[in-house]
Formats: C-alpha cells, sequence, structure tokens
C-alpha cells in the first residue's frame, strides 16, 4: 500500500479484575490516554487476573496457574505491557520472575515480561501532550500515593510529576502519606478489626486536606477509601489518575 | 471463631490510651530517624554494606563460631554451647547455683527475654532483677516489653507515676520523668552494689579478637558486666561478626535506625575477665551462645535473611499495624515484622503462624530495615511455607482459593462471572463481614472492562466499513 | 566437644545454601577534617549531646578543675595513676578548701566499693582518643585507671589531648590503639553523660551512670 499512514506502535493493557469488574471506566480512560499518547492499544480478551491474592495470602499453587496463563496470554507480542494499578503491575514486573525455577523457559518469559511491564501513569508521564490540556479553574486534589507505587514499583513520584504538569492545580499530601490505607487485599477480610482503623485514620487524613478528589493509580486503594468514605456517609471522591486526565484533555468516551 | 491473637487486637484496639501512647511514640522515633539519615545517598551506601557484612557473616557462621569460641577461650572467657532456651536456662543455673548467686542483675538482652531466663531462674530461688530504666518498668508491673528497644513504651509518664507509687511508695511530681529516673537510679544502684552475677545480651560479637560489643545509652549495661564478680553474656549464635572493621557501619546504622542518635552514650567492648593486676571488672565472664532455631534458618535460602537482623526495632516503628495495635499484642517475644518473621521459625509455623496474618505487606518496614532484610518477602514466604506444611484443604480459605483459580483459569468461566455479578449487581449484600464493618459494599458495574472493550472494537469496525 | 555444640555445626555445616560474594569493605564516603576543624566538630557533638567542654592551654587543666571545684562544691575527688599531672593536681584541689579530698584508685574494687558508690562526687581520667564525627571519647581502662572510674561517681572529668582527635569510629577500628589480637580486658566509647528516653521519650540525664561528663581539651 502507498498512502497507508506508519502504524502506531502497540501496547497490551492489562486490565486487572478489579477494575473489569467494578471500575470499567478507569480501564477505557486508561485506553484513551494510551491512544492519545500515540498507541495502538491491544486488550486480550482472555485475561482474568495477576494471581496476587492468593499468592499474598499463601497460596502459591493458584498463583502458578494464573501467572503461568497471563505470562503466555502476554507473550505472543513482544510489546510493553501497561497495568492501571501499581500493585498489579508489581506482582506481574516483580513477583512474576520469582515463582519460577531459575534457568527454566518459564522464568524467562517471566523475565521477559517483566521487563515489558509498566504501570500506566508512570509510563504516560514523558508521553502525553500536555500542551492540549483544557484550561480549568484553580482546583485542589489529594494524591494517595499506593504502597506498590512507593515502594515495590518506585512510580509515586511519576504520579506526583504528571499532576504538577497540570494547569492550574494544587496537589495535597495526607498527614503520614507513606502509610498504608488498610487494604491489602486479603488483610481487609482477614485482619479486619486492623483493617478498619488503618482505613479510617487514612481517610480522615485525606479528607483533612480539603482535596476536591481524592486521586491514586491503584483502584485497590480507591475501592478501600471510597468504599470508606461512603460507609460514613458521604460521597465517594475517589478518583482513578487516568480518569482525571482524561477531563483534563477533554477526552470523551461513551460509557 | 476467634483466635487468641484477635481478641487481642480487639483488645488493644479498643484500648485508646494505649492507642495514643503507640502512635505518638512511633511518630517520634521515625521522624527522629528520618532526620540521622537525611542523607539519602549515604544511607543507601552505608545501608549496602551492613547488608553485605550480616550476609557474609551468615554465610559463615561454622568459621566466625569456631573462631569467637577459640578466641574467648584464649582471653579467658568460659564459652557454652546451647541448643534451646532450656538448655541456655540451665547453663546459666548452673553457673548461678556454682557462686551460690541469690540475686542477678541484668542488662536490657531480648535473647534473655526468648528464653524466659527471669521466670526460670525465679523457680530456682534466684531473682533476677531488671536494670534498664523500660524493663524494670515492664518487670515493676508483671508484663514483657511491649517494644525491643523501648520496652515500656505502652506507657506514658502518668501511668508509670501511678505504678511507682503503688509497687515502690514513691511520690513524684506528676509528669516529673527526671524524678521518677531518680527514683530508679537510687534502688537499682543498691542493686548493683550488691547482685551476685551480671548478666547481659550481647549487640556484636567479633570473632577474630573474641570480643563483646554492647550498645547503650543507660549505663546499666557497663554496671551489669562491671560491678558483679561474674558476668554471663547471652548471644544468638546469628550476633557474631568478623572483626573490628565491621563494627563502625553496624553500630551505625543499628543507633540511628533505632533512636536517631548517630551513637549511643556507651559502646562497650568487653574481651576478657578481670586480668592480674586490674583493679574492677568481674573475676570471671561466660558467654552462652544460643542457637534456639537459628541454625536451620541459616541453611533456608529464602529465610536466611532473617538472621541479618540487628534488633533495631526499625521495622516495627514503621509498620502500621503494630503502631495501631502495640507490642503486647502480638503475644510473643519479638514483636512487629521481625517478630512475624522470627517467632514461627523459632516456634513453628503451627504455634505461630497466625501471627503472619496481622500485615497488609505494605512493605513499610523492609524500606527502613538497616541491613536491607525483604521482610515483606519472608512474611509471604512464610505465609507459603504455613499452607504448603499443613495444607488444610478443607479450610473455608482453601476452598475459596479452589473455586477462585477454577473461575480465573479459565477466560470464557471468568467473564460469565463478571457478567452475572453485573446482572445480581444491585443486590443488597452485606458479605463479607470483616470488609463491611467499616465500609459499604462495591457494585459491579453494569458492563465489565472486557464487554465494553469489545463492544468498543465492534462498534469501530463498524465505522471503518461504513 | 560439647553435644549441644556438635548439634549446632551439624545444622550449621548442611551447607544447603550457597553463598555469595559479599563487599564488606566497600569505602563509605568521608569527610576530610583537618585539626581544627575536627575540634571544632567534637566539641559541637559533645555538647549536642549535654557533655561540658573546654577548651584550654596545656599548663591550665589543674586551674580548670579548682576552678570547678570552688564554683560547684565538688568534695570528694577520684583519681587514677594515668594522667602525669595528676599530683600537682591532687595538691591544687586540696587546698582550694580542707573539705575536699582526693582518693586514689588504688585497691581493688571490693575494697573500694563503698566509697565509689558512696562517696566520690567525681572523677578524672585520661581519654585514648576522640572521634569528632560523632563527639565520642575513647577509654581504655587499665590497672591504673579502672573501668568504675568513668561509671560510678555522678561526675566524670575527662581529660583529652587535642592532638588525639580523629575524624571517625572507621579510622580507630582500621588503626586501633592496640595490639592487633591483644584486645584490653575493656574499651569504653563514651558520647554523653548517662541517659534515658524510656519514659514518654523524654530524655533524662543520669539514668545509672554519670550526671555529668565534662571534657578538658588540651591544647
Amino acid at each position: 500500500m502507498l498512502n497507508s499512514l506508519p502504524e502506531s506502535p502497540q501496547v497490551y493493557l492489562f486490565g486487572t479484575c478489579l477494575i473489569d469488574t467494578f471500575y470499567p471506566k478507569a480501564g477505557l480512560d486508561a485506553i484513551a490516554l494510551l491512544e492519545l499518547a500515540g498507541y495502538e492499544v491491544v486488550f486480550p480478551q482472555a485475561q482474568t487476573c495477576c494471581g496476587q491474592p492468593p499468592y499474598n495470602s499463601g497460596f502459591k499453587a493458584p498463583a502458578l496457574k494464573i501467572a503461568r496463563q497471563t505470562i503466555k496470554l502476554l507473550s505472543s507480542k513482544d510489546i510493553p505491557v501497561i497495568v492501571p494499578s501499581a500493585s498489579c503491575a508489581s506482582m506481574i514486573k516483580n513477583h512474576y520472575p520469582a515463582l519460577f525455577q531459575k534457568d527454566t523457559s518459564d522464568a524467562q518469559l517471566a523475565h521477559n515480561l517483566s521487563l515489558r511491564t509498566f504501570e500506566l501513569i508512570d509510563f504516560l508521564a514523558d508521553k502525553l501532550p500536555y500542551g492540549q490540556q483544557l484550561s480549568f479553574p484553580h482546583c485542589k486534589v489529594t494524591l494517595h500515593q499506593s504502597c506498590s507505587a512507593l515502594r515495590e514499583m518506585g512510580v509515586a513520584s511519576a504520579w506526583r510529576a504528571i499532576l504538577e504538569k497540570l494547569n492550574n492545580l494544587e496537589i495535597c499530601f495526607p498527614e503520614n502519606k507513606q502509610e498504608c490505607c488498610g487494604f491489602g487485599g486479603t488483610f481487609a477480610v482477614k485482619s479486619d478489626a486492623i483493617s478498619a482503623v488503618m482505613t479510617e485514620d487514612k481517610c480522615q487524613n485525606l479528607m483533612a486536606t480539603g482535596g476536591a478528589s481524592i486521586l491514586s493509580g491503584d483502584m485497590g486503594c480507591l475501592m478501600n477509601i471510597g468504599e470508606h468514605i461512603k460507609f460514613e456517609g458521604q460521597a465517594d471522591p475517589c478518583l482513578h489518575l487516568a480518569s482525571f486526565l482524561v477531563k483534563r484533555f477533554g477526552l470523551n468516551h461513551e460509557d | 471463631m476467634k483466635t487468641k491473637f484477635s481478641k487481642r487486637i480487639e483488645l488493644a484496639l479498643a484500648d485508646s490510651q494505649l492507642r495514643m501512647n503507640f502512635r505518638g511514640a512511633m511518630d517520634f522515633l521515625r521522624n527522629k530517624r528520618q532526620l540521622a539519615f537525611n542523607d539519602v545517598e549515604e544511607w543507601q551506601a552505608l545501608r549496602k554494606k551492613g547488608a553485605a557484612i550480616r550476609q557474609d557473616a551468615i554465610q559463615r557462621l561454622p568459621e566466625l563460631l569456631t573462631q569467637l569460641e577459640h578466641q574467648c577461650q584464649q582471653n579467658g572467657i568460659h564459652v557454652h554451647w546451647a541448643e534451646n532456651g532450656d538448655e541456655a536456662n540451665k547453663i546459666i543455673l548452673d553457673i548461678a547455683q556454682q557462686h551460690k548467686a541469690k540475686q542477678v542483675i541484668k542488662g536490657k538482652s531480648m535473647a534473655t527475654e526468648e528464653i524466659e531466663l527471669n521466670d526460670y531462674l525465679a523457680k530456682h530461688d534466684i531473682e533476677c532483677i531488671e536494670s534498664d530504666m523500660g524493663e524494670y518498668i515492664v518487670q515493676l508491673d508483671n508484663e514483657k516489653p511491649s517494644h525491643i528497644i523501648m520496652p515500656a513504651i505502652h506507657k506514658n509518664t502518668a501511668q508509670i507515676t501511678d505504678l511507682f507509687e503503688k509497687k515502690l511508695g514513691t511520690s513524684t511530681p506528676s509528669g516529673d520523668v527526671d524524678a521518677l529516673i531518680g527514683v530508679g537510679r537510687r534502688i537499682l544502684r543498691e542493686k548493683f552494689e550488691h547482685a551476685d552475677i551480671g548478666i547481659s545480651g550481647v549487640n556484636f560479637a567479633i570473632a577474630d579478637t573474641g570480643t563483646l560489643c554492647l550498645v547503650e545509652n543507660e549505663g546499666n549495661g557497663r554496671l551489669s558486666t562491671t560491678a558483679p564478680p561474674v558476668h554471663i553474656a547471652l548471644m544468638g549464635i546469628e550476633k557474631v561478626i568478623p572483626d573490628i572493621q565491621a563494627l563502625p557501619t553496624l553500630q551505625r546504622l543499628l543507633t540511628r535506625s533505632a533512636t536517631g542518635q548517630h551513637i549511643t552514650s556507651y559502646l562497650n567492648l568487653i574481651s576478657s575477665p578481670r586480668k592480674q593486676g586490674e583493679l574492677d571488672g568481674p573475676r570471671e565472664v561466660h558467654l552462652v551462645l544460643l542457637d534456639n532455631g537459628r541454625a536451620n534458618i541459616s541453611q533456608d535460602e529464602k529465610l536466611q535473611s532473617t538472621l541479618a537482623c540487628i534488633r533495631c526495632g526499625a521495622c516495627m516503628n514503621h509498620c502500621p499495624v503494630y503502631t495501631r495495635i502495640g507490642g503486647h499484642a502480638y503475644g510473643s517475644t519479638y514483636p512487629g515484622p521481625i517478630g512475624q518473621v522470627v517467632m514461627p521459625q523459632i516456634k513453628g509455623l503451627k504455634q505461630e503462624g497466625e501471627l503472619l496474618d496481622a500485615c497488609s505487606l505494605n512493605g513499610a518496614c523492609g524500606e527502613a530495615c538497616p541491613v536491607e532484610i525483604d521482610l515483606p518477602e519472608l512474611i509471604r514466604t512464610l505465609r507459603h511455607r504455613k499452607q504448603e506444611n499443613s495444607p488444610a484443604f478443607w479450610s473455608k480459605e482453601a476452598f475459596i482459593w479452589f473455586v477462585w483459580t477454577k473461575i480465573h483459569q479459565h477466560p470464557w468461566l471468568y467473564r460469565q462471572t463478571t457478567l452475572l455479578m453485573a446482572v445480581f449487581r444491585t443486590l443488597d449484600l452485606n458479605y463479607p463481614r470483616g470488609w463491611a464493618r467499616t465500609r459499604t459494599i462495591p457494585k459491579a458495574a453494569k458492563m465489565s472492562l472486557h464487554r465494553q472493550v469489545r463492544e468498543r472494537s465492534k462498534t469501530k469496525k463498524k465505522k471503518e466499513n461504513e | 566437644m560439647s553435644e549441644a555444640k556438635k548439634a549446632i555445626f551439624a545444622r550449621l555445616n548442611q551447607r544447603r545454601v550457597s553463598a555469595t560474594k559479599q563487599d564488606c569493605k566497600a569505602p563509605l564516603a568521608t569527610k576530610h577534617l583537618n585539626k581544627t576543624e575536627a575540634k571544632n566538630l567534637l566539641i559541637e557533638k559533645l555538647q549536642e549531646n549535654r557533655a561540658e567542654v573546654y577548651s584550654i592551654p596545656s599548663s591550665s587543666w589543674t586551674e580548670t578543675l579548682t576552678a570547678i571545684a570552688t564554683e560547684r562544691g565538688y568534695k570528694t575527688w577520684l583519681f587514677g595513676k594515668n594522667l602525669s599531672g595528676a599530683k600537682t593536681a591532687s595538691k591544687a584541689l586540696e587546698s582550694v578548701s580542707n573539705e575536699i579530698s582526693v582518693i586514689q584508685y588504688d585497691s581493688d574494687y571490693e575494697t573500694l566499693r563503698e566509697v565509689l558508690f558512696h562517696q566520690v562526687d567525681v572523677s578524672v581520667t585520661s581519654v585514648k582518643a576522640a572521634i569528632a564525627e560523632t563527639g565520642t571519647l575513647l577509654l581504655i581502662p587499665d590497672k591504673n585507671e579502672p573501668r568504675m572510674m568513668s561509671l560510678i561517681p555522678p561526675v566524670h572529668i575527662a581529660i583529652l589531648k587535642q592532638s588525639d582527635i580523629v575524624t571517625s569510629f572507621q579510622q580507630i577500628a582500621n588503626n586501633p590503639p592496640w595490639q592487633g589480637k591483644n584486645m584490653p580486658t575493656n574499651i569504653l566509647f563514651i558520647s554523653s553523660p548517662s541517659k534515658t528516653a524510656d519514659i514518654q521519650q523524654t530524655i533524662a540525664y543520669g539514668a545509672h551512670g554519670p550526671k555529668k561528663l565534662i571534657v578538658l581539651i588540651i591544647n
């Protein structure tokens, strides 16, 4: 073909089971942003969960089964894998390689996948056309840096950096910003008493900042925080960073 | 059904005074540490070196321990080996009985807590007095330490004032910490003057010179190891380091991580009993080397790094769970993240495995650890071991994960499940209950992401075809 | 070999884990301080840790002690035999007032115990070296200056020569002032008066050891 445009580079989106089932809008927003950055998004319909919940709960065998399947699924193309959740991204990037015996072909595949796996916001930080953002009146938002973003993935600074590039935006952090929100996957059910107290403290600190929205790149934390704030009878102020960015760039898609 | 641990957790969480004491103390200690390590590059370099020194020592335990024993003996220190707490207690009792000892004064030592030495000696009519101010306070109230560095951190000044009044009949002005410390000093000096035996722990033992290093602020460690005619030191076998060149790095990491101090008031290096012509110091020094599970840990590739610990307490100071429930709720010698890792290994997963649940794997402990112990990974590994060692096929949790795996292994089944969840999204559920105690139940979206992506590509194709 | 030792070594020697090379000697970034900087840093750090520091010319440490004695009324002084000017200082102190007495630590602890615990107000010792970075004094007690001197009396006066100040603990560890493996019975690194923060993180001085640490730096 003579007049065809050069093909856009492709990326996989690993949507995560939580976003898939409960917060699909965050997933669609992630796709919209990736497209804005010039990528063609491949979303394999056979994806399910990364396997982190049983893995962290002590059940390694189920995690191994799911990991094998996910690795296979995301290895047919040698392209970046984008995950809109730091915690799930870390499972694939940091924990998959450790699941397999060294020097096996599985380990090699896991290692290759690990190198190609990125947390969404970190991946996008230097790829968005910031000149194209709409102008907004002054607004204050609160950033919840998830534990996975801060530590295992080390992308919390990228989250902050991306917000700092937006106009008229004041970014607040809660007191004890480094502290866990109390989610921790099955921890919230198994150690419910402690988790509840941690969640209450975190929400209090978040709300005390007075930000209009609570933003994060980890939907697990946002679910925990949002559902507690609703439990207290208030409206859920939580928004995935992708959804916030989509508004800022005026990207609309049918819900 | 409530287990004992969960009961203790509920009680701790319901105690608002306790919660305030811990929150205040932990915030204080974290800030102090932060200030001491404000140079990030320096901290990372120091930490890397500290981790290497500890890892190297663990790998060379047989060699270093042999050297330590030999050199100590050359220096005139008696060396004893104990496979477990019982043996260590017996060795110490034997020494005490040989000297017809009635009163023992103790410097702070978590190893003696681990073997429950005080109770053991008390059963044999030997009084064992704690001389570290925090330990003394805790002992006075028939409690155990709630923190490995600051044993009485769960109490505030008012509570200690009351305790002294009740147990010692003193009356000190409210809020006057100096006066309280004055009371402790007066009582304990009397004990130092007359005790038959001094017992201490060991922070590091230098193999090539046969030297015991004790790190402290109060001077009670020095008194315990200098005033009584006999000094017995108890140490876990992992505390050995090759030479004195390794000490400055570890000392800096230890004191800064523990209390934010660049150095403690005293660093006390003991290499022998009183020599001919010297005028003070104990005439006999004994070193008891305690295994109690450590040798086996050293042979486990995934868990070996447990032994790198220098007992600074930074992991608990940074743990959001410890900060909420405090040390006693764990019901174990070592609380917090390091306790959750050590206790199941020395006492067995069956007995202490439940400690592992009280962790959200947030990683704050691992980040704070001055010798790079990946504590969250160790906790995760032990959770795996717990399931592998006693696979409870019939447990509710095992069943849930069995079903979960079936669903997530089959993308079609998975999609049907999310579809079902979407269909029944309006059901007013109140399960799981743990989640629901402080949160509403999230509702599935009308259409899953999978489905919306499918619809989207259909529309796209349609548009392209038009 | 004891049974316990045998069993422990059997476990340790299973060699189930392969060793990896560790870089234990990596040099850390160190400050380079000249003599004045080192002294100033030492003073700053010692003062941060509540030690009193006096920097004085060599001739005057006796005068400084007598001034302290006059000003604060310390009555019973304890000396060892390591300080070369001890005799002169003792005489000078005793001439300040007839209430002042000087004791020599010249018999064993068991004989002196009562006196040490209940009579001595202040002891004076030499210092082997000092670490500027952390504000730390290195004492190596011996038969001339026993261990208890810097521990039991409520006030400890330490006399340090400026030329003995080094920058870091690592320097001392790498070039120790003792002979190779022949370690002295006891080596002490002292950085402040005895203290504790065991009651609600509030620092209190004089927990068990000296309540006051006074350092005289002789130029």
